[in-house]
Parts: C-alpha cells; structure tokens; sequence
C-alpha cells in the first residue's frame, strides 16, 4: 500500500504516467476495483497510455492465440480462409472506432474525458480478456465437450467482465451517472455505425476520384504522344 | 515509455512473422477437378477418381438405330432397360463383362403399343411397369410381354377433368403396390394398389405457413393468388427403390434459402407413411454442391441406391455424381460436363448393376456404366466392413484409402473409431481430430484422460506435495528474514538513541 502511493505521487509530480511495468501491474488492480480504479487511473496518473496499448495488443494477440490453441471441440476454425490481417483488423477497428466514437459523442455530451483517456480507459478495461482467455485455450485441451459448459462460462465471463470495466471506465472518466453512461454507449454505438459508413463512402468516393484523373492523366499522355 | 515502445515493437514484428509465414492454402474451385470431395468446411479439395467408365452402351454399335430423348433407365439383374422415348421403345441390353450385348427391342405387342415410355420398372418375377405417358398409362406386362392391365388416369374428384394423367417414372414396392409420379401433380406420389386401384397420394411435403406469403396474399387479386399456388408445393421429379424396399426420391423444386436452412430436402427417402427418414448425420446435409455460383444450386434428377446402404444422386446442373453413405456423409464427387469419357453432357438417369453404376445421356444417346476404381472400391470396402463389425479389415481398407488420398476425411474418422473400439486411445486421438469428429474425440480423449490420471495419480500427488511444502520453507525462510531486519532496525535505533 505505502509502496503504491508512493509510485502514484511520484507520477503525479513528474506530470507523467507511471513507470511501464507499474502502471501495466495497475491493471490488475483495476479490475477488481474498477470504480476507485479507474479514478486513479486518470487523476492520479497510476497508469499510462503505453501500458493500455500494450494491454489492447496482448488482446488481440490473446484474440489470435485463442483460434490457434482452442481445442476445435469448442472452436472451430477453418485455416485455408484465415488472413491474420484480417483477423487483427476485425478486433483493431471496432476498438479504434468505439474510442473515437466514445470521444467524439462524450465531448458533446459534457465528458471530461480526452481522447487519451478513453483509449487508456478502454485499454485496461480488455485485460480480464487477456487473464482469462490464454489460460483457458489451454484448459480447454483437457476436457472433453460434455465439460465445454465450463468453456462456454468462462469465455462469456471475460466478455462480460470486460464489458463491466468498459462502463465503470465511462463513469470515471466522463464524470457520468450509471443512466448517462448507458445512455452516452448506445449512441457512441449509433456512432460507430456512422463512422464505419462514412468510412465507406470516403473509400468510395475516392477510389473514384482516384480513378478519375488517373483516366484524366492517362489520356493527356495518350494524347501528348 | 521507450520499454513500452519496443514491447509493442517486438509485438507487432512477432504478429508480422506470424501473418507472413502463414501460407495460405490454395482453393480449388468446384468445376475444375474430374473428381474431389468437400472437407469439413465445404472447401473441395480435388480427390483420385472412384470411379472409371468401362464402357458405354451406344444403341448404333448395338444395331438398333440412335437413341432419341431417352429419358428412363432400370436395371434388374443383367439387364439394363433404356427407355428411348422418342422412339417410342425400350431396348433391353445384357450388361456384359466388357462390353453389352442387345436382347431385344419392346415396341408393341398384342393389344398394346407403346407411345413416349420415360420411365420403366421391372420386378423380379420379371412384370415390367412402363409408364407409357403418351398413352396416359402406365403399363403392366408379364413376363411373356403380355398385357396384364393398365393403370390410368385415378378415378378421384383431385383429378379433375380438365387434368391429363402423364406418368412420368414408376416404382414398385415389393408388396406389388405401384408409384407413380405425374407431370403437374404437386400432392406427392401417387400410389395404386397391386391392381392398379387408386389409393391415395404419398409423401407430400407440408407447406410450411409463412408469414410473408400471407401478407402477399392478402394484398393480392384472385389471379395473382391462383398464379402463386401453383408455386407453393414440391413436386418430384424421380423415384427409385432401395434394398430395403423404401423409395429414394429427388425434387429439385425448391428455392437456395430453403437449401440453406435443410428444409428443401432434395433428396428423401420414404417410409410407408411417407416421411422422410434420410439421414443426415454429416457436417453439411445432403444437397449436393455446398458452394455454388450463380449457375445456381445442385438440381436432382435421379438417385439409385447400392444394397450396402451407399447412394448416389445425379445433378443435372453440372453433371456431377455425389456419393453419399448411409449417415449422409458425403463419400465424393465426379464426373463433370464435357465431351470426355466419363464427363455428360445431359445426364437425365441414374442406375446401378451391383456396385457399377450406370449414366444415361440423352445428348449424347449413350449409356455410360461406370465401375469402381481401386480407390472406390477401398472406400466401398471399408464401410462395408465397419457396418459388419470386420474391423481389422476395414482398418486395412481406410489405410489403404489413405495411401490414395490424404485429405479423405471419412478414412481418418473410420480409423480413429476402430481405434477407439479396440482401446488405442491416445492413437485414436489425432486421428478423429484429423476428421473434425467432435463426438468420438470427445469419448477417446476422455479415456486417454483418465488413463493417464490413473497412471500418474502418484507423481500428481508427490508434486502438489512438494510444491505446498516449498512454499511452506519459502514462507518461513522469508518470515524470519523479516524479523531478522526488523530486530536490525530495532538495534539500529537503540545504538542511534543511545
């Protein structure tokens, strides 16, 4: 306790985050207090944005590490169709895109929130994920599929814990009420589902245009010679 | 922060090695190999032919002319019957060892004629059935070839008049009684009994109430209404029957979303009653081709069923054989369209002569008889054997399938549950993995389990025992260090206050 004040006010002098390897050991703290936890987190500066990342990093790594090693009694997974890239994608975007989302919506909404704080939030809120879902692909290779209801539990369990963090994070950082923070996720994802669109036709639209002066600097060129 | 930089270098140069080093497996599409077989996951992986043509009955090299829209084939015993209905004739052909021999020419005979047969059936004391649609009949003649009666048009208020009985292909039970499939009969089969007295229709499918339907029918005039009935109900479009006396039936009047969800069925086999009691116990249902293009999906024309259980249907879309067993796991696929031997053109009939099977091509005019390839045969073998309970023979049989074919699913599935039967269970494991048999897997790991717990429960045991007891000296060692500095510390400031 006295070891942990003392690193936290030492960060709050420097004005910066805490030391690496504390502020990622601070996760472990956040969540199982994840109210005080995610207090500390941005007020007392006891965690930092380096650590979230790599928390979100080890997520997606843990993400990969979960279709690899699953036993395929619970998880089946057909390797001639997987593009890793893809794969990382499909858990990198929705994250990138929520915080985003969460940041733009929260700074209408009166959060106190900044960009960096959302990211660090959401950050330490997937580690449950991380504890729980790298331990438990290897459990999984010791039971059989009469047992997968303790598979099925406990994958639900790293979902919903996160999902937990993910609301006590919002009410913390934003300085929101339980019915605000509900509130503030439902649009953040009517949101996401925006920018995801808009994503869409920026693509689109500049394939296109794209296209077009490629057409346009080709027929100079055809023309010229 | 620098630390935590090069960690999430490391990280994403390790997901970098990982992305790269993934080789990605090539797909092979579905109308390029002769012959393949679906995995697990509905990719067609090419596969060696199981089957191989051995000769082809061609009506010129047999004397009598072309074949012209031949639309039936039966075979019953040596002998094959084609139906070449634009000839208004069935030629009766001995399936010799290499090469078939004409027996004769049906044409007429006292007090009948035929006229447009598509479809014959023949039963072992040799009464043949021809469902002789130009004449609206369906013809019974003995063995003799005289004419024992006719079934016609059912004498019941669902055949109005205005209606025209057009037997399309007929099927006899061994109880004698007589299905009959009709052009523009959606209720089913109809079924007369061994008299030719109409009984009923069978094997109807239900209609399955469906809400958008309702909503269009509501909105709709009369006209439009009547124009979507007619849409509704599955008709037929072929019939055999199996070794046990069940008719196998194909219909390919269904739409893609159906096939999807496995409530098409477009292949059925029928009890009494009329229900299907197909099974489907594989990872995909029996629908032919699992992934398909715009061409759309498989479309059934035919089945014929092998003694040992096996059956085959025909798709007339792409001109493929699928061979199924009798749990409904796909065994493979082949033949293909193309001008080749062993490739159709417009494959409408589907027989077997033993494990033979034999293609009738109404382009083409020819018969094809294709028989089993040593990799068929091994297949064939070793499900034989299993369902008799030989399992040593049909552990040689899937090993030798192995040899031919490394990617054949069924043959590790069949090897890891013999294995399983005979107690080899950690052998057993890899390969019901290999074969994605979650249920065996699930049975053999279990054993190996609690073999292994029961082997090792000793060393399990001493280890948690050493363990607690390290971690006791550990706790007491650390314990005593403390107080050693606290009594330290304590010393210091007794020196210091002195």
């Amino acid at each position: 306790m006295r070891r942990r004040e003392k690193t936290s006010s030492k960060a709050a002098e420097s004005g910066r985050g805490a030391a690496f390897p504390a502020a990622l050991r601070y996760a472990l703290y956040v969540i199982v207090h994840p109210l005080d936890g995610f207090w500390d987190l941005k007020h007392e500066k006891r965690g930092s944005l380096p650590a979230a990342l790599t928390i979100a990093a080890l997520m997606v790594l843990s993400s990969l590490w979960r279709k690899q090693f699953t036993s395929f009694l619970f998880l089946r997974v057909d390797w001639t169709q997987i593009n890793i890239w893809l794969e990382m994608a499909e858990v990198v975007l929705p994250l990138v895109i929520f915080c985003v989302s969460n940041w733009s919506v929260t700074t209408l909404f009166d959060g106190k929130g900044t960009m960096k704080d959302v990211f660090t939030a959401v950050g330490y809120s997937l580690t449950p994920y991380v504890l729980i879902n790298v331990p438990l692909c290897l459990v999984s290779n010791l039971i059989t599929s009469e047992e997968g209801g303790l598979y099925t539990f406990f994958y639900g369990l790293s979902l919903l814990w996160c999902a937990v963090l993910v609301v006590c994070a919002m009410i913390q950082t934003h300085e929101y009420t339980l019915g605000h923070t509900v509130i503030s996720l439902l649009v953040t994802l009517v949101f996401s589902v925006i920018v995801i669109v808009l994503i869409l036709v920026i693509i689109c639209l500049t394939t296109d245009a794209f296209s077009y002066f490629w057409s346009v600097g080709r027929e100079i060129v055809l023309r010229t010679y | 922060m620098k630390k935590a930089l090069r960690t999430i270098c490391i990280v994403l140069a390790g997901a970098f090695l990982l992305g790269s080093a993934g080789i990605r497996a090539h797909a092979v599409g579905v109308d390029q190999p002769y012959s393949f077989q679906y995995d697990y996951y509905k990719n067609a992986l090419p596969a060696p032919s199981p089957y191989a043509v051995r000769y082809e009955i061609d009506a010129e090299s047999l004397g009598c002319g072309y074949l012209q829209e031949a639309s039936g084939l039966y075979v019953r015993g040596d002998l094959a019957y084609i139906c070449d209905s634009g000839n208004d004739r069935i030629i009766v052909v001995r399936l010799g060892e290499s090469e078939p021999s004409l027996v004769s020419v049906i044409e007429s005979g006292s007090g009948w004629s035929l006229n447009h047969p598509t479809d014959v059936f023949v039963t072992e004391d040799g009464s043949m059935y021809i469902a002789d649609s130009g004449n609206s009949r369906v013809l019974v003649l003995d063995r003799t070839g005289r004419m024992n009666f006719e079934v016609t048009k059912p004498d019941d208020v669902t055949f109005t008049d205005s209606m025209t009985f057009v037997p399309q292909k007929v099927a006899v039970t061994a109880g004698g009684r007589i299905f009959v499939q009709a052009s523009g009969v959606n209720r089913g089969l109809i079924e007369f009994s061994e008299t030719g007295g109409f009984i009923g229709y069978m094997g109807a499918s239900n209609v399955a109430f469906n809400f958008e339907d309702y909503i269009w029918k509501l909105i709709s005039t009369e006209a439009q209404r009547d124009q979507m009935a007619s849409f509704v109900p599955t008709e037929y479009n072929n019939i055999a029957v199996d070794a046990n006396g069940f008719l196998f039936v194909t219909t390919s009047s269904f739409t893609a979303s159906r096939l999807y969800s496995g409530e098409a069925q477009p292949v059925r086999r029928l009890n009494y009653n009329g229900k299907n009691i197909l099974i489907e116990n594989g990872p995909s249902k029996v629908i032919g081709a699992l992934r398909w293009d715009e061409s759309g999906p498989s479309k059934f024309v035919d089945v014929t069923a092998l003694d040992n259980g096996l059956y085959y249907v025909l798709d007339s879309r792409r001109n493929f054989i699928y061979g199924y067993d009798r749990q409904g796991y796909s065994l493979y696929v082949f033949g293909g369209a193309g001008n080749k031997e062993g490739y159709f053109q417009s494959p409408v009939a589907l027989e077997h002569h033993g494990s033979d099977l034999l293609v009738l091509d109404d382009r083409r005019g020819v018969v094809s008889v294709l028989s089993v390839t040593d990799y068929g045969q091994a297949i064939y073998d070793a499900i034989t054997y299993y369902n008799d309970g030989n399992y040593e023979e049909s552990y040689a049989a899937w090993q030798k399938v192995l040899q031919y074919n490394g990617n054949y699913m069924l043959a590790y599935d069949g090897i890891g549950k013999i294995r399983l039967r005979w107690g080899d269970y950690e052998g057993a494991l890899d390969y019901l993995k290999y074969a994605n048999d979650t249920y065996y897997y699930s049975k053999a790991w279990q054993q190996y389990r609690k073999d292994w717990a029961e082997r090792n429960l000793v060393y399990v045991i001493a280890g948690i025992l050493i363990l607690a007891g390290g971690a006791a000296i550990w706790r007491k060692i650390s314990r005593e260090k403390e107080a050693l500095a606290r009594y330290e510390e304590e010393r210091k400031d007794i020196l210091q206050g002195s």
